[in-house]
């Protein structure tokens, strides 16, 4: 089925009365768990999952695909106001949007991160669908050797590029990989990192693991090293939502962020950390005089660009999704579970046995994102007043909730203690600056690597060359190459150069200008908990 | 934000670190450790993958060569950690999360959260998921700086008891009732 035709059948499958009522209760409650601090969306998917466990496949994915913007939009709200952007995606809007809030343009910055996260989201969304169709017409082709180098690109992508440090990232991958090891070897039956528990034979369960990491550590973190157990939330009483100036100065943006978001999504680029940081320092590039002196201080277009590139790049990691079943974010992971859950690998075939569900999975994706414009634009005062829930009840609350969805996977204990070893696990990342994103598709990706590299070889009777044998592994792993070097090259050649500003240099301004400001008004706020 | 920016890698990295870092975290231990515990992972997992049985499979791979090749790149990674930790290279704290100082370290709160959360999972068969969750949350949230012990603990049980019957009687997934089977 090609792009329009699947697109509109998936429209057919998602236009019934229950299921748009289960993308409308997806789209709310995605928001509502979304817009809470902390809280992104990888965690308000893995959180939601047992309350899909009774559901029929399809109307639990349209409810995901509501879940899966919702708190996207959510999450956008909440780093605007309240500056805990809770996911990496959101930090560079974080810092013009609370700028913006903080002098009493918050409506504004709301208004175009819900317009922007619209129209990159729709564009995008169309885009999935257009190059789905064609990529899996390439990878039905694909042998296990192409395969390994794909999950060897979205590898070391994700482990080198997400977060400051290389080095923490690939060791979260590592750890990642490891934790995916533990359990009963698929093809000889061996148990392998058990240490004689009989627990650990099905190996970690996923949802466990990513609930630990990202709620369980989150909670840990907050409470050891909070230094208010107040947030300061900007207000947007009675504010103006934007001008005709302001959509002249976001509609560029908008687009720009698409551009930027959408194939960094699709090609597995490390997380939306990169695209956000692209789009920023572009808008700041693009802008002219005063605007210029604006950024860093709560310039529009450093709002609009990042949010859009934010939301495309989500849209986008749904193409190595689907086609593929690579996960290139831990919001991917999470969604790659899910359809584990039901027994389904995505991948070339699932596009062909399960069309049903995948386009109707697509569509309601872009009738969720409507939903999530209106629920966003003239309900966002709703959504506001979420964050007035006190911190302790929050993060009692997130807590709770955790440590029931480990006990709801199989009903035992033995989950929840384990829940809480890899929440220490996260405590420890967090603390020391290693990325979480990495472990997650580490574990997650690192089985099916291992049985794709082991395919590859068993047909080659063990001649390892056969895992460059293809012209397309060939090129994967050049580009690999290409992609890993070139920013070290770019940085030395840019040194030379020290006289010009580089797009390097105006990024980490912004940042050590923000450091110190938050730093400054940390200590205002100093108060024991 | 200068810890989360991605473009800079190592080399900006450092020339930060070397202004802020010292000052907020001077202590090189903890991350000593922390790389010490990454190589005997890697350790672990060698060692576990060296004792697996030799496969007859086509490739000769069996159980036990990836697990090396995978502890083998993590004891790696873990052993660059240390060399980079000992030359004054140390992490920047996750800074995604807002209002926090990682120089000051909350003990008893980290103990009493951490606690309650195991407490739960000992207690939850034995007495119930609406007390064993009851309590957690209580817990918690004095931990966060709740100080309103009444409300508190009002929250904590209707928080709980709407869960318990969200999950049994709306959504059919099975919670136990511990000590209050029967009355709820």
């Amino acid at each position: 089925m090609e792009g329009l035709e699947g697109l509109l059948h998936g429209f057919s499958v998602a236009f019934t009365l229950q299921n748009l009522l289960f993308a409308l209760l997806g789209a709310f409650v995605g928001t509502m768990i979304g817009v809470l601090p902390g809280i992104g969306p990888a965690l308000t998917i893995a959180l939601l999952l047992p309350m899909t466990y009774g559901m029929p496949v399809a109307s639990a994915f349209i409810l995901f695909a509501g879940i899966y913007y919702g708190a996207m939009y959510g999450g956008s709200t909440t780093s605007i106001l309240l500056k805990t952007p809770g996911e990496s995606g959101s930090i560079v809007a974080a810092i013009d949007g609370n700028a913006m809030a903080r002098v009493g343009r918050g409506a504004a910055a709301l208004a175009t991160a819900a317009i922007g996260s619209f129209i990159a989201g729709t564009i995008a969304t169309v885009l999935v669908a257009m190059f789905a169709p064609a990529i899996v017409d390439v990878a039905v082709q694909l042998g296990a050797a192409d395969y390994f180098a794909l999950m060897v690109v979205a590898f070391l992508t994700v482990g080198a590029l997400v977060g400051g440090s290389p080095l923490r990232g690939l060791i979260s991958l590592a750890l990642g990989l490891t934790i995916g090891l533990v359990g009963i070897d698929f093809q000889s039956g061996q148990d392998r990192l058990t240490f004689g528990m009989p627990r650990l034979l099905d190996g970690i369960d996923t949802v466990v693991l990513i609930v630990a990491l990202f709620a369980i550590g989150e909670v840990l973190y907050v409470v050891a090293h909070q230094t208010s157990s107040k947030y300061a939330v900007a207000s947007i009483k009675g504010q103006k939502w934007m001008t005709g100036a302001d959509f002249r100065r976001s509609w560029k943006p908008w687009l720009r962020g698409t551009a930027i978001g959408f194939p960094l999504g699709v090609i597995p680029a490390g997380g939306s950390e990169i695209p956000t940081f692209l789009s920023y320092s572009l808008e700041k590039k693009l802008a002219k005089g005063a605007r210029k002196q604006e950024f860093g201080k709560g310039a529009i277009e450093g709002v609009a660009g990042p949010e859009a590139a934010n939301n495309a790049n989500a849209a986008g990691t749904m193409v190595p999704l689907l086609t593929l079943g690579i996960p290139t974010s831990a919001t991917a992971a999470i969604i790659l579970v899910a359809f584990q859950q039901y027994g389904l690998q995505p991948g070339p075939a699932l596009l062909a046995n399960e069309a049903d569900l995948v386009w109707g999975l697509i569509a309601s994706l872009l009738i969720g994102n409507l939903m999530l414009l209106i629920l966003n634009l003239p309900f966002v005062g709703v959504w506001v007043k979420l964050l007035k829930i006190p911190k302790p009840y929050l993060f009692a609350g997130i807590a709770t909730f955790a440590l029931l969805g480990a006990y709801a996977v199989n009903g035992a204990s033995f989950d929840v203690l384990l829940l809480i070893a890899f929440g220490v696990v996260g405590y420890l990342l967090r603390r020391f600056g290693f990325p979480i994103a990495p472990v997650v598709v580490g574990a997650i990706l690192g089985p099916l690597a291992e049985l794709q590299l082991r395919r590859a070889l068993d047909i080659s009777a063990g001649d390892p060359l056969t895992l460059v044998s293809s012209p397309f592994s060939v090129i994967v792993y050049i580009t690999l190459a290409l992609v890993l070097l070139l920013p070290g090259l770019i940085r030395r050649l840019n040194k030379r150069r020290l006289s010009r500003t580089t797009m390097l240099d105006t990024v980490q301004v912004d940042g050590e200008r923000d450091l110190e400001s938050s730093a400054t008004a940390q200590n205002r706020t100093k108060e024991t908990p | 934000m200068t810890t989360d920016t991605p473009l800079a890698s190592e080399p900006v990295a450092s020339a930060t670190a070397s202004g802020a870092s010292p000052v907020r975290s001077p202590r090189r231990w903890p991350e000593l450790l922390l790389a010490a515990a990454v190589i005997a992972i890697g350790a672990i997992t060698i060692i576990d993958g060296m004792g697996q049985p030799v496969s007859r499979s086509a490739s000769g791979l069996g159980a036990g060569q990836f697990p090396i090749i995978v502890g083998t790149v993590t004891a790696a990674l873990g052993a660059v950690l240390l060399v980079q930790v000992l030359r004054g290279r140390l992490g920047h704290p996750d800074a995604a999360e807002g209002d926090l100082d990682v120089a000051t370290l909350h003990w008893w709160q980290l103990a009493l959260s951490a606690g309650a959360m195991v407490g739960f999972a000992l207690t939850v068969d034995v007495l119930g998921y609406p007390i064993a969750a009851a309590l957690t949350f209580f817990a918690v949230a004095v931990a966060t700086g709740a100080r309103r012990w009444l409300v508190t603990s009002a929250i904590a049980v209707v928080l709980s008891l709407g869960i318990f019957y969200l999950f049994t009687l709306a959504l059919r997934i099975q919670l136990p009732a511990g000590v209050l089977t029967g009355i709820l």
